[in-house]
């Protein structure tokens, strides 16, 4: 993920006889990356993979209006982490009767994609689940994603202070929540 | 770096399962896909801009029959209407014109020559004459005659 690969995949991305290349690398370069990042916040694999492509069709459509201010993977963040939105709000009244008829917020792909081996592992992800939506997409950028809280600005569009509150208050809850539950 | 460790005993293993091969058939599935929108972007942008150029046509045409041929057919219809009258009301209705008659279309109609103004006023002056001396008897007619004969004013401006 260096610049100098950035700026030849964007290169090949403008040119119109080398873009199918040119997106075969992107995707290659971030696939894993962004698909980790969708699949942590939507949960199930199957809205996790067309967010995925949704995200990569856009860059595929508007690699030309890309100014390249920021960094390109700054730029898939940001894309995908709006196609989440999207998506919960798309869903919103569906997670609503998934929550009444489970009886559980995480709902039910949690359970059904997770190994039941690793027990530690599902009940932290059922306390990521439970943060308001903000404090998730934080929280996953910096402990998974290991991004600087300027980077996660740059794609939130959000200020360094609000971030480092946000991710505060979400570990807090995932500290108390896996207290209760462990 | 502290606070990523507060969950190093948890770790950042991902618990989730992807369908085996996924990573490798994605790239190549998504970029199928990217072609296809692309398709189908551009010929949505050609729909819109052939619906767009018809409807500015159909716009145009209506604005086009709406303004100029309203005022031709309103115009056709002063026209129709009054060929279509009968030729006494015609009369009546020029008559009726002439002292108010500064619109094109009635000047023109008489100066077309169909009942000119002239003719008009010399008809009726007629008509007045004939009427007055019909009513008259053969007595009263010889004293007229001999009045008109003996009478040096009348007599000199006949000459």
């Amino acid at each position: 993920m260096t610049g100098t690969d950035d700026a030849v995949i964007l290169g090949m991305l403008k040119d119109p006889a080398q873009r199918d290349k040119g997106f075969v690398m992107l995707m290659e370069l971030y696939k894993e990356p962004i698909y980790w990042h969708i699949r942590r916040l939507v949960v199930s694999h199957e809205d996790a993979e067309d967010i995925l492509q949704e995200t990569f069709i856009k860059v595929y459509r508007h690699a030309d209006s890309f100014r390249g201010d920021s960094k390109l993977f700054t730029w898939l963040y940001r894309i995908s982490t709006n196609e989440c939105s999207r998506h919960f709000l798309k869903n919103k009244n569906l997670r609503k009767r998934s929550i009444q008829i489970n009886g559980s917020e995480s709902g039910e792909p949690l359970g059904s994609d997770m190994e039941s081996s690793k027990s530690i592992l599902i009940k932290f992800q059922h306390a990521i689940q439970k943060l308001p939506k903000k404090q998730r997409i934080v929280f996953n950028l910096r402990y998974y994603d290991e991004l600087s809280y300027e980077e996660i600005a740059n794609i939130l569009s959000s200020s360094v202070n609000s971030l480092k509150t946000n991710y505060h208050l979400a570990s807090e809850k995932i500290k108390k929540y896996l207290i209760d539950h462990v | 770096m502290k606070e990523l460790n507060e969950f190093r005993h948890i770790g950042k293993e991902m618990p989730y399962k992807t369908p085996p091969g996924f990573f490798e058939t994605v790239s190549e599935s998504t970029l199928q896909k990217a072609i296809l929108r692309e398709k189908a972007h551009k010929k949505d942008n050609l729909r819109r801009l052939i619906f767009s150029v018809a409807a500015s046509l159909a716009l145009l045409l209506y604005l086009g029959f709406h303004f100029v041929g309203n005022k031709v057919a309103y115009s056709d219809s002063i026209l129709i209407a009054q060929d279509s009258m009968p030729i006494a009301k015609q009369i009546h209705h020029e008559k009726m014109e002439i002292p108010t008659a500064k619109s094109g279309l009635s000047t023109k109609k008489l100066n077309s020559g169909k009942i000119s103004e002239k003719r008009l006023a010399v008809s009726a002056k007629n008509e007045a004459l004939s009427d007055v001396l019909s009513d008259l008897s053969d007595d009263e007619l010889q004293q007229i005659a001999a009045m008109y004969t003996a009478d040096p004013f009348i007599n000199e401006s006949v000459q």
